[in-house]
């Protein structure tokens, strides 16, 4: 059906053709998804594109042909270098610590049934980080066999075991017989998190000043450093997130209604919350040892997503990982731009965009 | 055929339930009736899988619960819990899609969204199929609940097995209308073959459309069998702790109780 411009006002004109095409018709998961992803693709171009030395996107036939020709063009050979050794590495990064965080917020906050429920909150995220501190700290000493070994992957896998840890003991801790006992759970979880971060100053106190300016940074959170190395660090446990969360959206549906219904629903109850912890103590462990600790994404985005397209994970997941994503692509590139050629680190960019956003929702909704 | 044979559930050393066995047949009602803390609740838990006896057995078609899986008894029975606090404002569209979001269900939208349509019809929801559940009175949730385990049992995958409902009082926050609406649910659900237990404190409802009923008190059963037969004094009285009055005439009809003050009429031995 053709719309008919004719005398119509501009924006009765505008109505009309939205009535017109289908997209009126799709569900308002499909929109939000849809939207997301064109968000992402925005993002991470002007990731690409946004940076100090002024390069654009405009550079890439040269770069291209810097990397696979052999040239002595100076300007192109830089092109190549920012553009594919410097941005795209750090968007890839940024993309994944972004829907990493977002998910595990998303994921936890269903499996515990409370809005405040993050890897944070659980002492994950400070358990990681703690790992990851003590590595730089003491790398030079008692931990040296540890950097020598695993060389560039010390950070990474040492976060990511912290991370493991951290949930080991607090399933050890909550555990009792079989069964995991979510409100021990929660506050065990805030009492580690409590002695990590604890630790975690220990440390920094007795750093020396160079040391101490990298663990700051390092955890206020940045996407300083991105590399090829870290993305492969990261690769296999993007892979292993992606493939398991399809399976978790029944679960995590039916967990919304509490264990018993989901169990009448058919779900293994202790088997689903087991996979779910895991899968979150994966995501936030390689999100933390490439970027640090970077919060509110974690329950800033799924709370947005639900407001527009409600609690089914179905839309909620696969929309939280896309805006999450953005949101810390669009956070980077405020971070590196804004007091160029220095950065700040993009923990306090987000906190300075989450938290008034944060508040707003809570607001709006009248309770969380 | 859904049977627990001489089951006993403890907590530590507290018992809940010691030696009951109850048997739900395919197309019949069972309501168990009884006092606060009889025990009701844990035998249509520990009949619907959640949970597992300490001692005795529960059998579906004779085999073993806990060798089923969860999977398996979704497919073969649908429960309907006593309250459910939702942690995130789903529709009550949502909440009754849910049951039909069950490993091996096979359906398509158009399937899910029908069998959605008509539970919300029968329990007189449709009015309300997108409004958050949350902000749901209590009856209207003890009903949306009804609604997903009618989809429930609408969508299971083998007709031929015998399908069972278990209610944890499902009629306590309705209205009189309601109340009648939702037995009247079950008793077509039912007819059309499936075996249903329910937790009830209406005697005179439970005495007008359950083919059995169980009465319970201190974990174990005083007395079952059919209405006319089972709700009569004195167990009723002694059961409840509580003068009541049932009537006699005609002998074949639903038996009519009517509870007195009971304050007035309780001996000082058992009060404190």
């Amino acid at each position: 059906m053709a719309v008919d411009r004719g005398d119509m006002p501009r924006h009765a004109f505008a109505r009309a053709y939205l009535a017109r095409t289908t997209f009126k018709n799709w569900s308002v998961g499909a929109r939000l998804l849809i939207g997301s992803g064109v968000a992402l693709v925005a993002a991470a171009f002007a990731s690409l594109a946004i940076g100090p030395t002024g390069i654009s996107l405009f550079a890439i036939p040269q770069a291209i042909g810097a990397m696979f020709g052999n040239t002595d063009d100076v300007a192109a050979l830089q092109s190549r270098l920012v553009l594919f050794d410097l941005r795209l590495p750090r968007t890839l990064i940024g993309m994944f610590v972004g829907a990493a965080l977002a998910v595990a917020g998303a994921m936890m906050q269903g499996l515990f049934r409370n809005p405040l429920a993050d890897p944070g909150l659980v002492g994950v995220s400070a358990g990681a980080a703690l790992a990851a501190i003590a590595t730089i700290a003491l790398g030079d000493s008692l931990a040296a066999f540890w950097v020598n070994a695993l060389g560039i992957y010390a950070l990474p896998v040492s976060a990511f075991l912290g991370g493991i840890i951290t949930t080991t003991l607090l399933m050890i801790v909550a555990g009792h017989s079989g069964q995991l006992m979510m409100g021990t759970l929660l506050l065990a979880g805030i009492a580690f998190g409590a002695l990590a971060g604890a630790a975690s100053g220990l440390i920094a106190y007795a750093s020396d000043d160079r040391e101490l300016r990298d663990l700051t940074l390092w955890s206020m959170g940045s996407l300083t450093g991105s590399s090829w190395e870290k993305v492969a660090a990261v690769a296999p446990f993007a892979l292993i997130i992606g493939v398991a969360i399809p399976s978790l959206v029944r679960a995590l549906n039916g967990l919304l209604l509490g264990e018993a219904e989901a169990y009448h629903l058919g779900i293994d109850v202790p088997r689903a919350k087991l996979v779910i912890i895991a899968i979150t103590a994966a995501a936030v462990g390689a999100a933390v040892a490439v970027a640090g600790v970077i919060g509110f994404v974690g329950i800033v985005v799924p709370h947005f997503v639900r407001l527009i397209a409600g609690p089914d994970h179905r839309v909620l997941l696969p929309a939280t990982a896309l805006i999450g994503a953005t949101v810390i692509l669009a956070a980077d590139v405020v971070a590196r731009t804004i007091v160029a050629p220095s950065e700040l680190p993009i923990g306090i960019v987000m906190a300075i965009i989450g938290a008034p956003i944060f508040l707003h929702l809570v607001l709006r909704r009248g309770m969380l | 055929m859904l049977e627990a044979s001489n089951v006993s559930f403890a907590i530590g050393k507290t018992s809940l339930i010691e030696n009951v066995s109850a048997r739900l047949k395919p197309g019949a009602v069972v309501g168990v009736l009884g006092p606060n803390g009889a025990g009701k609740s844990t035998l249509l838990r520990l009949l619907s899988g959640e949970l597992v006896p300490t001692t005795g057995r529960v059998l579906l078609d004779g085999r073993d619960l806990s060798s089923i899986g969860s999977a398996g008894l979704a497919g073969r029975r649908a429960v309907v819990p006593q309250s459910t606090a939702l942690a995130f404002p789903f529709s009550v569209r949502e909440v009754v899609a849910l049951g039909v979001s069950v490993p091996n269900f096979a359906s398509t939208m158009d399937d899910v969204d029908t069998a959605v349509t008509a539970a919300l019809n029968r329990v007189e929801l449709s009015h309300l199929s997108h409004r958050r559940y949350t902000s749901l009175s209590g009856g209207e949730r003890q009903r949306a609940h009804l609604a997903r385990a009618l989809c429930q049992l609408d969508r299971m995958p083998n007709t031929s097995d015998a399908r069972f409902l278990l209610l944890d009082e499902p009629t306590a926050s309705l209205d009189l209308a309601h109340q009648l609406l939702v037995l009247d649910q079950v008793t077509h659900v039912a007819s059309s073959g499936v075996g249903v237990l329910a937790v009830l404190h209406d005697i005179n409802l439970a005495a007008r459309f359950c083919d059995e009923v169980i009465l319970m008190s201190n974990g174990r059963i005083t007395r079952s069998g059919a209405p006319n037969d089972a709700l009569r004094d004195p167990e009723l009285s002694d059961v409840y702790a509580c003068r009541v009055l049932t009537n006699t005439e005609p002998p074949n009809a639903a038996p009519y109780v009517l509870p007195q003050v009971c304050s007035l009429h309780r001996d000082g031995s058992g009060a404190s």
